[in-house]
């Protein structure tokens, strides 16, 4: 059972100065409301299918109700009421059963003097009106800095704590920076705050690195573990999907300070504004941040289910840090949220363009959209003006070019494919084929399920270029046909063919149709397996034909004995049922199959779209209009180019909403939940959204970012304050209902929360007030009263640095940090093999190359299922729900990774040349530089001294062992510099490496 | 503070500072383990989970089915599977396909498995045949998310983190939590997600490590190219000791706490590779199990997790992916027996014979069965009946537990949800379902859920 935090207060012995809790009178939202949550509600709460005894001890109408003849909460005859009865009963107490902790004395008398008090209730603080509180007063009014600090210094002078002294110039320049921008800051910059002792230094590096552009890029990262992002799709197959656009937009909302009601309504409902341009289209992408699935066999409808629940969660823990997803099965058991109105929120989303499972072999995972810059779109449009003009000149009219067709037309109608004089089949397992003068095969039905047919003949003295292979209906055949199968279907899985013996490559290869899945190519693509060209689809009985080119067309000598295997292991006699194999000569312009057929027939017969198929053939082929083609090849193929670099992002499309229902116990198969519509918790103001037409996802972000909601902006506050201090106001960041535990300083987020409204939701500004304010600027490390300074934010918090931050700041130390901002996703050095568990497809991971190497880690590829093993061994989410805290842990993993990791040694490396060439010769010079660069401070006497030492030693081990020093250097894709010595590199490397392993350099003071 | 760090075999320090580490965010339980043994009570220490993943069929291994045989070819009688969840075969025609192979008697207990797995038939005294398992998830990836975590919600704790919170670990230089996983020929290797084994709302060193067979035995565990063990050692002792001077400058525990774990981590990083080093092995060993040598293969990967079990290692779990047979179970069930049958009774041999087996729990089994109706000449997921073997940790052998209808279509005798594993795993463990919980969000969450759950008490005494 959890220990109510409430409770922990009552019971603290009175601090000094205040006065006792006694005395004050018992508050039900910090006293008592938590005690009945934790003790009552499972059966008299908010969940409609557990309570017992039609009792709710969460409303106060039921509470205090008549019960014929006695009541469980009696103002009037307070001892009589039958909750204080029931939780003092010795024999038959409440809460019942051996799970449940019994009452504790004082916890009895609390809930008496509350009905001796009257019972009061009152609303859940979360979900009150923000009120505007007077600034209390404090003794030391100099200490305060702003109201900020009246509020924090007033509980601190209550209780008789003075704050922290605050911290030195450099320990706030680091925590500033680390903070702000994620990155430490440079000596440089701690000097001037070292220098200028008075706050205006301090104003003007807070503003400089609020308009940094890494600046938006921290915030950046705080967000994506909110809204999880990721890289890929989260289930089964964790296949990558097209986001990054969404990336660029975050970090250009935080750099341009978007205000914050806006930046919500964007990544909601910015499809659906009326002014919507591509901006906020791709803002919409985070509707499409859900985890999706692949897995065949899995069904529609419950993924559908899971994609809607999902988004639920998100939203509510993100924007409300409300457990709604509670709810997803039965009313809550402790928050006012039923399952009807998790089911409402979900109807939000309903309108949104979507799959229940993606289908495999394409790339995407559609609706998606491509979203050009400035420059690639200027292309774009130069480029289609130009194949547009050509296009016209390849159309023109001219009697030469009418003279040149009909003579293609004469040349290309006759025939080349002709069957084998001697032609002969077999079968593996024996099968028997019956043939017809037109050299038609019929295979025999009986035998085993997978075969390998085997056709030979003796080759034409005309070359043989290619083969035809024809698949031909027959009413006899399953379905008609064409193959054995019993849907009539087949699958050619690899297709060889050997000259005298001697394999010959297959080149380009056609087909008049392709099941989807089942590429010709795939018949020819060397691998084995149940893979190949297959010819499923709607009606019965359609004939079908491929073509494959040689490779080598002259491969074949005339008279030579060829034979073509035919292997089909698909099995489930997915077999070649009535066919022809014939042989003809190689082309230079492949004519299709389709456009043959058109060509022997007779030209009167051609409908007037065959006409112009004819037409486009002969153009495409006469040498009239060479230059025309091939300027509109090169044309066509930098088009081509500049698609594929353009990024595409996952689109957030409204299309007719679908049907959503309540979910009996979140059972997607059950159908007889009611038909909901969207509406928002009644206990958030859920009325306050207009009735008349059906509301959708951008009313819901205007809800959330109205004046009447107030807990969205103290969500948000709450989440930045823990950001800069290290610990929320309300310490549970994504729990604000009654199981959470409530604000230390109510007042101070209320506070707060109001400012930024009234500042227009400017987040830039509240960073701004936070991180001036005296109560940022405390020393971190007191360790009087440590705990109660903790609650009372009477000293800084102490951490490591988030995963990514460890990292960049390596990379920013040497100098290898290549400070471009957005784009598309990069790959960092991998350990080979990390994704083995991964498959449909298997892949091998390939590490970027040059600069990208060295970008932020908020760029890298985040795979959901397999996040970058030295990212998660420092406590990296995988992002696949939202993450409000991560863990803050101290492994031996993450030691490994900070030793060991490629990038960290040849960041040591780079970090090693930098000192060898930039400081003085002294190795004292250069463990100050190593320090000044990393630490921002100089070294201590012994520290110096210790390194000097290492450096001393290993310089003659790696002078004994040179090819161990030249393979050190030669870690990491940057070369190391050819003028350093390697041993002495090395060595330097070493003392590097011990540097940046330090704890003080990865913990934020 | 001058720090007694003279050489990095002085465990003092580093203890203390683990020690310190670990109260401030050690579960109770876990601390009062830290002494590194079982709990006053329990009858298994650790946990070998040989887990069949894709989906083994229990109709061609543990389940016989004589009536099924019958019906071969005949369509699947609807009273069976009316309004029930299919995967693949949803919408299409269903037909009973009759087991594939006969079973027999092995063992002095007549017990009757399929006759393609005779190594397993012949320590079947040593295990309980579960017949009667039911899940509630019929995809891999969200069955798997079940088997390991009690639900589909993604971060929630997996079962060997569990164990490793509520016990804490048996040994000092390797994880608590180790997975191994082969990939095998016969059907299709479903991926499997690191979620699996993460800790989820845990302290993230609950989570488990994975023993790979390709480069790096762990992660990050080899020193930089032409850093040889002394040279690191020079790193980790100079680390060491300015982090102490900060430390002892700041009052920072947490500085203490990375002294230990980077002096952990560099006992790994020996412990590791003697780990994997199987030159001590003899060759009799490595015939039994029927490996050379560390291969990444499923038997290579039961002998390291007899070694992984001797070294403390609490929780280990060696995936087989190679189970999920859709077409050709036939020829498949062949191929993948012959994979993990020798290799799976030879690990409970050896267990045996060095005394291991009698406080290790050994589950063998995936994260659902197979339909008894055709998928082709193959098989589809199955939810409502699947068979496990349970054995080791005192459990008493040659018995069958639960069955299935006469069709292997549904779990209908004494039927055993994932969560009753769960309970009676950590039941065996000396430690209660209900009580292992942990705070999340304002809820007490643990591995088995809100739904009732029952320790097997008829399977374990």
């Amino acid at each position: 059972m959890p220990f109510p935090a409430a409770l922990a207060l009552i019971l603290l012995p009175p601090a000094h100065g205040s006065p006792s809790r006694a005395e004050e009178g018992v508050d039900f939202t910090r006293d008592v409301r938590p005690l009945l949550a934790d003790r009552c509600f499972a059966c008299h709460g908010p969940d409609a299918s557990a309570r017992e005894a039609r009792l709710r001890l969460d409303v106060r109408d039921s509470a205090v109700e008549d019960r014929g003849g006695y009541r469980v909460v009696d103002v009037e005859d307070v001892g009589a009421s039958e909750l204080l009865l029931r939780v003092r009963d010795d024999l038959d107490p409440m809460p019942p059963g051996p799970d449940h902790a019994p009452l504790s004395p004082e916890e009895a008398s609390l809930l008496e003097r509350w009905i001796e008090e009257g019972a009061p209730y009152d609303q859940h603080w979360a979900y009150r009106p923000l009120e505007r509180v007077a600034v209390p007063k404090v003794e030391d009014e100099d200490w305060a800095r702003g109201d900020l600090d009246r509020f924090v210094l007033a509980r601190l002078e209550a209780e008789g704590i003075a704050p922290a002294p605050p911290a030195d110039a450099r320990t706030r320049t680091r925590r500033l920076s680390f903070d702000l921008l994620g990155l430490a800051p440079s000596i440089e910059q701690v000097r001037a705050v070292e220098l200028d002792a008075d706050d205006v230094a301090w104003a003007q590096l807070v503003d400089e690195l609020l308009e940094s552009p890494h600046h938006a890029e921290r915030l950046t990262t705080f967000w994506f573990d909110l809204v999880r992002f990721a890289d890929t799709t989260g289930i089964h197959a964790d296949n990558p999907w097209n986001i990054s656009p969404y990336r660029d937009w975050v970090i250009g909302a935080f750099q341009e300070n978007l205000p914050f009601d806006r930046f919500t309504v964007e990544q909601l409902a910015g499809d659906l504004l009326p002014e919507a341009g591509r901006p906020q289209r791709v803002a919409a992408a985070y509707n499409r941040l859900n985890l999706v699935t692949r897995e065949g066999g899995s069904q529609p409808k419950e993924f559908l289910a899971r994609y809607t629940a999902d988004r639920v969660r998100n939203l509510s823990e993100v924007w409300l840090a409300s457990t709604v997803g509670c709810a997803e099965c039965h009313d809550h058991k402790f928050d006012p949220f039923s399952a009807r109105e998790f089911y409402e929120l979900g109807a939000f989303f309903a309108d949104i363009e979507q799959v229940g499972v993606y289908q495999s072999g394409e790339g995407r995972f559609p609706p998606e959209f491509a979203v050009p810059s400035a420059e690639q779109e200027a292309e774009l449009s130069q480029l289609d003006a130009a194949l547009e003009a050509v296009n016209r000149s390849l159309e023109r009219d001219s009697v030469a070019l009418e003279a040149d067709q009909a003579r293609f037309e004469r040349d290309a109608a006759g025939s080349r494919w002709r069957v084998p004089a001697d032609l002969e089949v077999r079968a593996a397992s024996g099968r028997t084929f019956d043939r017809d003068d037109a050299g038609v095969l019929t295979t025999s039905a009986e035998g085993a399920a997978e075969d390998t047919f085997t056709v030979s003949f003796t080759a034409p003295l005309d070359s043989v270029g290619a083969l035809r292979l024809e698949l031909l209906p027959d009413p006899d055949l399953p379905l008609q046909g064409p193959g054995l199968a019993g849907n009539g279907n087949l699958v050619l899985t690899e297709l060889t063919i050997r000259s005298d013996g001697e394999v010959l490559a297959v080149g380009a290869s056609r087909a008049s149709f392709e099941q989807p899945g089942y590429p010709v190519t795939a018949a020819h693509d060397g691998a084995l397996g149940r893979a190949g060209w297959a010819v499923m689809r709607g009606s019965d009985g359609e004939p079908a034909e491929a073509i494959f080119d040689l490779a080598a067309p002259g491969a074949v000598r005339p008279g030579s004995k060829v034979e073509v295997e035919l292997a089909q292991m698909h099995g489930g006699r997915h077999l070649l049922g009535r066919w022809r194999l014939t042989v003809g000569a190689a082309e230079e312009e492949p004519l299709s199959p389709g456009l043959r057929r058109i060509l022997v027939a007779s030209p009167e017969k051609r409908t007037p779209e065959e006409g112009r198929l004819v037409r486009a053939a002969h153009r495409a082929r006469t040498n009239l209009l060479d230059e025309e083609r091939a300027r509109k090849a090169a044309l066509t193929a930098r088009r081509a180019a500049l698609d594929s670099e353009i990024p595409q992002v996952l689109e957030t499309r409204a299309v007719e909403p679908m049907v959503t229902r309540v979910l009996p116990r979140g059972n997607w198969m059950d159908e007889s939940g009611e038909e909901v519509l969207p509406a928002v918790p009644t206990v958030l103001g859920g009325s306050a959204l207009s009735a008349e037409e059906r509301p959708d996802r951008l009313d819901l972000a205007r809800w959330l970012v109205s004046d009447d909601n107030a807990l969205v902006a103290r969500v948000l506050v709450n989440r930045i304050w823990r950001m800069l201090m290290g610990r929320g106001i309300v310490a549970t960041l994504d729990d604000f209902g009654v199981q959470g535990t409530p604000p230390t300083h109510p007042e101070l987020l209320d506070f707060l929360a109001l400012e930024f409204i009234e500042s227009g939701w400017d987040l830039r500004a509240l960073i701004r007030d936070i991180v001036t304010s005296s109560t940022y600027q405390q020393a971190s490390g007191i360790q009087e009263h440590a705990a109660r300074r903790d609650e009372l934010f009477g000293r800084q918090a102490r951490f490591r640095l988030d995963a990514e931050f460890v990292r960049d700041g390596a990379l920013l130390a040497s100098g290898l940090l290549d400070r471009r901002v957005g784009g598309a996703s990069v790959r960092p050095y991998q350990p080979a093999g990390y994704w083995s568990h991964l498959n449909f497809p298997r892949r091998t991971y390939q590490a970027s190359d040059g600069p990208d190497l060295y970008r932020r880690a908020l760029y890298g590829h985040w795979q959901r299922q397999f996040v970058h093993p030295s990212l998660a061994a420092f406590d990296a989410p995988s992002r696949e729900r939202c993450t409000s805290e991560r863990a803050r842990s101290n492994t031996p993993l993450a030691a490994l990774a900070l030793l060991n990791d490629p990038i960290h040694v040849e960041a040591a490396r780079v970090l090693a040349e930098r000192v060898l060439t930039g400081a003085g010769a002294s190795a004292e010079d250069r463990v100050t530089a190593l320090w000044e660069r990393v630490l921002q401070r100089a070294p201590t006497d012994s520290e110096r001294a210790r390194m000097v030492a290492l450096v001393r030693k290993h310089r003659a081990d790696f002078d004994r062992r040179p090819e161990d020093a030249a393979a050190l250097v030669a870690v990491g894709a940057s070369p190391a510099s050819p003028e350093l010595p390697a041993a002495e590199l090395a060595a330097w490397t070493s003392a590097a490496r011990v540097v940046l392993n330090l704890h003080e350099t990865i913990v934020r003071e | 503070m001058k720090l007694p760090f003279h050489h990095l075999s002085a465990l003092d320090l580093s203890r203390r500072a683990f020690l310190a580490g670990a109260a401030a965010g050690m579960g109770q339980a876990a601390l009062a383990a830290l002494g590194g043994h079982g709990r006053p009570g329990a009858r298994a220490k650790r946990v070998i989970h040989l887990y069949m993943a894709g989906g083994p069929s229990h109709l061609e291994t543990f389940d016989e089915k004589p009536e099924l045989t019958k019906l071969d070819g005949q369509p699947m009688p609807e009273s069976y599977t009316g309004g029930q969840q299919l995967a693949q075969l949803q919408g299409r025609e269903l037909r009973c396909l009759a087991p594939r192979f006969p079973f027999r008697e092995f063992g002095e207990s007549g017990q009757r498995i399929c006759e393609r797995f005779p190594r397993l038939g012949s320590v079947i005294d040593d295990f309980c045949i579960l017949n009667s398992l039911e899940t509630d998830q019929i995809n891999h990836d969200p069955a798997h998310t079940l088997f390991n975590t009690g639900t589909t919600l993604p971060g929630r704790p997996s079962m060997g983190s569990w164990v490793h919170y509520g016990l804490g670990s048996m040994n000092e230089n390797l994880p608590a939590f180790v997975v191994l996983s082969s990939v095998g020929k016969g059907g299709q290797s479903q991926p499997i997600a690191a979620r699996q084994w993460h800790s989820g709302f845990l302290p993230s060193r609950y989570q488990g490590v994975e023993l790979r067979s390709v480069g790096d035995p762990v992660l990050y565990v080899k020193n930089p190219d032409g850093v040889g063990r002394d040279l690191q050692g020079d790193v980790v002792r100079a680390i060491a000791e300015l982090n102490g001077e900060r430390a002892a400058r700041t009052d920072d525990p947490e500085a203490l706490t990375r002294i230990a774990q980077y002096e952990l981590a560099f006992r790994m990083q020996a412990a590791v590779p003697e780990l994997v080093d199987l030159s001590a092995e003899t060759q009799e060993t490595l015939d039994l199990y029927g490996t050379e040598g560390r291969d990444g293969s499923y038997a290579s990967n039961c002998l390291m997790a007899r070694r992984l079990a001797e070294r403390g290692v609490r929780f280990i779990q060696v995936y087989h992916r190679g189970w999920d047979h859709h077409g050709a179970v036939e020829r498949s069930i062949e191929i993948t027996a012959k994979e993990v049958d020798q290799a799976s009774a030879a690990l409970v041999t050896d267990l045996k014979r060095r005394g291991l087996l009698e406080d290790t729990l050994i589950l063998f089994g995936g994260e659902f069965g197979r339909t008894p109706m055709g998928q082709g000449d193959g098989r589809d997921h199955h939810i409502r009946g699947f068979s496990y073997l349970m054995g080791g940790a005192g459990i008493p052998g040659g018995r069958r537990y639960g069955a299935t209808d006469p069709l292997g279509y549904a779990a209908v005798e004494d039927v055993v949800h994932v969560r009753d594993l769960h309970a009676t795993i950590l039941h065996l463990l000396g430690l209660d379902h209900e009580a292992l919980s942990h705070d999340f969000r304002g809820l007490d969450l643990r591995l088995t859920g809100v739904e009732p759950a029952r320790v097997l008490r008829d399977v374990i005494s």
